[in-house]
This record gives structure tokens, sequence and C-alpha cells, in this order.
């Protein structure tokens, strides 16, 4: 069975597209194996004016992705990092995201 | 001592050897350029957007070193989305290869074939994308 992917996209506070893509490394990219999570790969813009960082994550199903982000917010190390990383303002202006099921064609499935 | 000598020659081989592999893993895995494509499908066109991807647009793709990793549809799509991620080796090697794609033959007889009743895509958002040292997909 395919499964469900998602796609975020964060733009970054002025000055913060470093902090995130840091606190990414060292706290979420580890934390998501651990609520069922899996990030296919990450990037930032090359356009300095677009200022985002994107990821891809892989769910079970969408009625699992739900689940794992609660999971997620609620993990104690999460919440410690985000505090953390966030004594000077919140690092993103603006998150979208999609839920994405992959077509028959698609090399990731 | 001949043991000792033995041992010594063959940590320096190994070093030797490990530093040519480091270098090696390092020219055979570079850094690619990503870009992140999303079609804003026409009203009703999604699906043959969808099937013209699966059917001929991918295969030209590869022909011209386009190397899609993955096509998705959104799971709620009121905006009438088709997405997509390719990889390229690197910005300028990106614009030679839609310029190249562009002008194929094989894809401009597939694209009016399918654009007899109109375009089935609106407009795209485009994005190139440096993938971060952490990345799975580098």
């Amino acid at each position: 069975m395919s499964h469900v992917y998602e796609l975020r996209m964060y733009s970054a506070n002025p000055g913060k597209l470093d902090a995130i893509v840091a606190r990414f490394r060292d706290h979420a990219n580890p934390i998501l194996p651990r609520h069922n999570m899996k990030c296919i790969a990450s990037w930032t813009t090359q356009d300095n004016n677009k200022n985002m960082f994107i990821y891809i994550v892989e769910h079970e199903s969408r009625e699992a992705a739900a689940k794992n982000w609660d999971a997620f917010r609620a993990d104690t190390d999460w919440k410690h990092a985000k505090a953390a990383s966030e004594v000077d303002g919140p690092l993103i202006a603006v998150a979208e995201h999609y839920f994405m099921d992959p077509t028959a064609f698609s090399a990731i499935k | 001592m001949k043991a000792s000598h033995l041992l010594s020659f063959l940590c320096g081989a190994l070093a030797v050897l490990g530093l040519g592999m480091v270098g090696q893993s390092k020219a055979e895995s570079p850094k690619h350029v990503y870009e992140l494509r999303v079609y804003h499908a026409n009203p009703g066109k999604l699906q043959a957007l969808i099937t013209r991807f699966g059917t001929g647009t991918d295969k030209i793709f590869r022909s011209h070193n386009i190397n899609s990793i993955g096509y998705w549809v959104p799971t709620d799509n009121p905006q009438n989305l088709f997405i997509y991620v390719v990889e390229h080796p690197n910005k300028a090697e990106a614009d030679k290869n839609w310029e190249a794609f562009n002008a194929d033959p094989a894809w401009t007889k597939l694209k009016s074939e399918t654009e007899t009743s109109g375009a089935l895509t609106d407009h795209v958002d485009r994005t190139f994308m440096d993938p971060t040292d952490f990345s799975r997909l580098k």
C-alpha cells in the first residue's frame, strides 16, 4: 500500500533560516522517527528572496499522520528544543503543507 | 619485529585505502540541485495532466537527465494541483536540460496532441532547492 507524503514549506522570519535548519537537524529530524515519521529529504531554497526550508515526510497513512504529529508536538524533547530556540521570537513566519498521494508511476511510493 | 612491521604497513595501507574511499564516495555522490514543481491544472484537466506525465512526459524527462524522484497529488485538492520533484546535476545543467526538453520533438508532439481542447496547466510554481547536509537525498 502506498504511503502518504507530506510536503512542508517553512518561510523563515528574517535572519532565522539557519536557526530553522539547525533546529531541524539537531532536534526535529532525530525525533520524527520516534513518532513513525521519516524525513525523505530536506532542502533550502536557492532563491534567497524565498528564504524557505522545505522537506518531505512519509507517513503510513493519512490517519496515522494526524496521530504522528500529535505525538511529536507532545514530545518533551521537542517542546524543550522549540522553547529554547524561540527565546528571541518564532523562527517560522508561515508554514504551508500538503498531504499527498504518490501517483502510480512515482519513483517514491 | 616482523609482525609489528607488517602491522604498521597494514595500518598505512588501510589509511590510504580509507582516504581513497572517502575521496571516491565524495566524487560519486555530489550534491544535486532539486526542483520542486507545483502545477496548477486547468479545471477538468488534472487527470489528463497526470496521464500525460505517466505515459509520456516522465520518459522524455529521463532522456534529458531530468530525474524525477516523486510525483504526487494532494489528498485534499481544491486547488487542482499536481506536485513533483526532479533532480539535476546542478543549476546550469538544469537550464540546459529544460531547454533540450522543450525543444524535443517527442515533447512538442505529445503536448500538441494532448492540448487540442486547451492547455492542461494554468501555471507552474518552480523552486530550485539545495539539499541540507543531513538530507537523505543529496
